[in-house]
């Protein structure tokens, strides 16, 4: 009977350490950190990069430092505003945008999330053309839940442990990336952010690890795919829900600034080929302008990327343009709609470097 | 606590231990213990239902033995008869009785109906205390004593969810012996729980996404591949069930108690009662022995159609226990049907390949494979959700219409799974077979257990993804 | 009846139930000995049994029965009383 539990013992080893080894790296590459350290690492003075790969609660974690800290500025939207950085701004800067807000009724559920009191006093929404319309219908379920059961330790290893080796095996990261830390001091957490140097920063901002990459976008372009979908119009729900949107925050005392973000080149070339199929895009600034104006809100259309030559500064790829390309943006911005100016940094103002990338990702972004 | 739980493992090994530290006599006892914390861990109120339904079995074969009339006997059995029949029929058909009450006009009742709650296991363990009541009645044995002895045989958790539904002789005579853990029967249970886990997991959770994507929408896949995703759903069933069933019998041998197996090759039966025989083998013993041949037996006067009849009732019965909707009605009258017809035509058919030899090697081959496309036919109503969504499936077969998707999901990795499971069984249908495993050498051995436990391991996960913006 | 009058009977029975012209019963031979003998046929060969022997069973007598022998003591019994 001793035999056979020693057996057993020395059999068990393997799985055991098979599964220990996943969760080291899990471990340290910060995957299983909680999402609340999210908060706290921005009371800290050292930056950091949050990107993890095995989860996603940037709904979470971008809505909980809003409640938390109440900042005079927050640009929110899709993953289409996540190029603002804090130092295109004058004053408490947060980047809200998430990638879990497919939705337009997502931004509205989280604006009424901000507490009483704790209002920014300007909000950059990010009006990503999708949202305008009806056939785009994907969400995230419930994108403020924390989803804390599925993030326990032991639940992420156990569900996460195979998918680790896989990446490993497919090269997508190396034991060198966890053991060897960056000499530029910042704080990197989950495998995206040690590997690919991807995530979000302290800001809110995000920075992606691919450059001038169309195909995807040109493909889905063709064949009716994902966020190009063809549309019929725009989407009545959501210009009401712009409505309210802009009703609630001009009661709370919130200065609402919308944009429609810019395409890139090749891309805006394509959907304008389509008329068809994406002419909702192109009615959009028609419709929007008067809203915004008669609801005492900014507006600016910026789909068009050679629009203050914002094309000049690259994107990674076909819906999202580069930071410096945003900053251009911001800057053309204050410059037409003075009530805007004030919230902008002298150094938004200040020559913009053209950012470029290897294939590892950015070289220079922050 | 399901099989595949952790929780599940912690109660298993507490129990060998704590076997391992009580004297052999009263092992039983803690076998008793572990079982009612197995089934209180999820429900406190059922387990007392599990529990009277126990005292009432108990008493009613003591009242039989005690008894000094037939007119006694008889009364006591039909009480204890009556009282367990009816409990299990009000909460399996608690839904079907939801709707009458309603439709009666009493929305009270049918409120408190709808709200009932299956207890786990009620079909097996109620099924176990009406054969024991039914041997002691019928003098296979005698009415047991010792009540800690005999709640175990209802309550016992590696039986409890999903049988095999072992007699009650066989297991308490078993349960009796002063045994003390035994090194080689944990191993082999541990063996046996490993493949279980492979098949629940990895065989089946390969066939699923094949069945369900193909049965949620039969109309836009070609013929061919609902015809393939069919066939797919049998042995997924085949593999979910048998697998669960190798997981009981493979807990139960390392406590000490051996069950009586459940299946045995099915699909290498040549005609549909010796299928029947070789699947879900002890509900099969079950009705045959406590439906069937009584009912037989009343009617023997009516030669052919008292044997229409009982198994028309007997497989009606099949398909009722399962659930009561149409669905599984329409099963059981099926399979009634395949048998009558099977049952009468089988000495013509046998005297006829009797007469063509040569036809009758082709027959070795055909055989099981008719039989396995009529028991498919069948599985599909298993599975449908209605009458005619059944109706639908079946209807895409037949239209042999060739444009529409083809089947979805791995179907070489899952056909390679059941080729896997297959080859497993066959060698564990032959004693020669588990020989040749015990004579392997550690290494080769253990990296087959290993190359199990980690395909296990690695489709565990299957569940939840969560949604993630960038893929890394 | 005594047992060296059943059993002729006895074999005549089962050679007409199970079709076997050749079949002849041992007292130790159970379900699993004779080709045919099953659950379905079980209660078929019962009825004949009863035809021929001019008795009646009731299923708890029918219930207990493992082996032919069992079967021709159960005859007996049924002849003699």
């Amino acid at each position: 009977m001793f035999r056979l539990i020693v057996r057993l013992a020395i059999f068990l080893i393997l799985p055991a350490l098979v599964i220990a080894l996943a969760g080291w790296v899990l471990h340290s590459s910060g995957e299983l950190e909680s999402d609340d350290a999210f908060v706290q690492m921005r009371r800290e003075s050292r930056p950091f990069l949050w990107g993890t790969a095995y989860s996603d609660t940037s709904g979470y974690q971008k809505l909980r430092t809003v409640q938390a800290e109440a900042p005079e500025i927050i640009t929110l939207g899709s993953s289409r505003v996540q190029q603002f950085r804090d130092e295109f701004f004058n004053g408490r800067f947060f980047n809200a945008g998430s990638g879990s807000y497919l939705q337009f009724d997502d931004l509205l559920a989280f604006v009424r999330r901000i507490p009483v009191g704790g209002e920014p006093r300007l909000l950059i929404v990010g009006l990503d053309h999708k949202f305008f319309n009806a056939r785009w219908t994907s969400r995230v379920d419930d994108p403020f839940n924390p989803h804390t059961p599925e993030r326990l330790w032991w639940t992420m290893v156990r569900v996460r442990w195979s998918d680790v080796y896989r990446d490993y095996f497919a090269g997508k990261f190396s034991i060198a990336d966890l053991t060897h830390t960056r000499p530029d001091g910042v704080r990197r957490v989950g495998l995206q952010a040690v590997a690919r140097n991807r995530g979000y920063h302290d800001d809110g901002s995000y920075t992606w690890d691919w450059w001038e990459s169309y195909d995807r976008d040109l493909r889905e372009i063709a064949n009716d795919e994902d966020v190009y979908v063809y549309g019929s119009g725009i989407s009545d729900e959501t210009m009401a829900e712009l409505e309210i949107l802009l009703t609630e925050c001009q009661r709370r005392g919130i200065h609402v600034a919308g944009f429609l973000p810019p395409f890139a080149p090749p891309v805006y070339q394509a959907l304008k080929q389509r008329r068809g199929q994406y002419g909702y895009m192109f009615e959009l600034p028609a419709r929007l302008a008067p809203v915004f104006e008669r609801l005492g809100g900014s507006f600016a259309d910026f789909t068009n990327p050679a629009r203050c030559d914002i094309q000049r500064d690259g994107f990674y790829d076909g819906q999202h343009a580069s930071s410096p390309g945003y900053r251009r943006l911001w800057r053309c911005w204050t410059e037409s709609d003075p009530r805007l100016l004030r919230f902008s940094s002298s150094a938004a103002h200040a020559a913009t470097r053209h950012e470029t990338a290897t294939r590892e990702g950015p070289s220079s972004g922050k | 606590m399901l099989f595949t739980s952790a929780k599940f493992f912690v109660l298993l090994a507490a129990t060998v231990l704590a076997c391992s530290i009580v004297r052999p006599a009263r092992r039983h006892v803690v076998l008793l213990a572990a079982s009612y914390a197995f089934y209180g861990v999820w429900s406190m109120p059922y387990l007392l239902l599990l529990a009277g339904a126990t005292l009432v079995a108990y008493g009613t074969a003591r009242l039989i033995d005690a008894a000094r009339t037939d007119a006694e006997r008889r009364y006591a059995l039909v009480a204890g008869v009556l009282i367990l029949l009816a409990t299990l029929a009000a909460f399996k058909y608690s839904g079907l009785l939801a709707s009458l009450a309603f439709a009666a006009g009493s929305e009270h009742a049918a409120s408190v109906f709808s709200r009932i709650v299956m207890p786990l296991g009620i079909s097996y363990y109620t099924f176990k205390l009406l054969s024991y009541v039914l041997d002691v009645y019928w003098g296979k044995m005698e009415a047991e004593r010792n009540l800690t002895v005999f709640a175990l045989y209802p309550a016992f958790f590696p039986q409890i969810l999903s049988g095999p539904i072992q007699r009650a002789d066989d297991f308490l005579s078993q349960i009796k012996r002063p045994i003390v853990n035994d090194p080689d029967a944990i191993t082999s249970g541990l063996r046996l729980m490993l493949f279980g886990y492979f098949k629940m997991r990895v065989v089946a959770g390969l066939l699923a996404p094949i069945v369900n994507q193909t049965f949620a929408e039969p109309h836009v896949y070609s013929s061919w591949a609902v015809l393939v995703a069919s066939y797919a759903f049998v042995f997924q069933l085949y593999a979910d069930f048998s697998g669960l069933t190798d997981i009981a019998i493979g807990t139960g041998r390392i406590l000490g108690v051996e069950s009586p197996p459940n299946f045995n090759m099915p699909f290498t039966a040549p005609n549909m009662q010796a299928l029947w025989r070789r699947w879900h083998m002890t509900l099969t013993r079950w009705l045959a022995d406590y439906v069937f041949l009584p009912l037989r037996m009343a009617l023997r006067s009516w030669g052919t159609f008292g044997i229409a009849v009982a198994i028309t009732v007997n497989f009606i019965a099949i398909g009722l226990w399962h659930a009561a909707s149409w669905t599984f009605l329409a099963f059981g009258l099926l399979h009634a049907v395949y048998m009558c017809v099977s049952v009468f035509t089988l000495p013509r058919r046998d005297a006829f390949f009797a007469r063509y030899p040569a036809l009758a090697i082709g027959r070795r081959v055909w055989a099981p494979l008719v039989t396995f496309q009529l028991w498919t036919i069948s599985e599909i109503l298993f599975r449908a959700d209605s009458l005619s969504h059944a109706g639908t499936v079946i209807v895409s077969i037949l239209a042999f219409r060739t444009s529409g998707l083809g089947a979805p999901g791995s179907l070489a990795l899952a056909v390679s799974a059941v080729a896997i499971m297959e080859v497993v069984h066959w060698i564990q249908a032959r004693e020669q077979g588990l020989r040749i495993l015990h004579a392997m050498p550690i290494v080769p051995r253990w990296c087959l257990y290993y190359a199990c436990l980690f395909a296990i391991m690695i489709f565990d996960q299957q569940d939840s993804t969560g949604f993630i913006y960038v893929k890394f | 009846m005594q047992s060296a009058d059943i059993k002729p009977n006895l074999s005549a029975v089962f050679r007409q139930v199970f079709s076997q012209p050749s079949l002849d019963i041992q007292d130790d031979m159970t379900a699993a000995d004779v080709p045919g003998w099953d659950s379905l046929t079980h209660v078929t060969l019962v009825f004949a049994i009863e035809q021929r022997f001019g008795v009646k069973f009731s299923t708890r007598e029918v219930m207990v029965l493992k082996t032919v022998g069992d079967l021709v003591r159960l005859i007996e019994r049924k002849t003699q009383s």
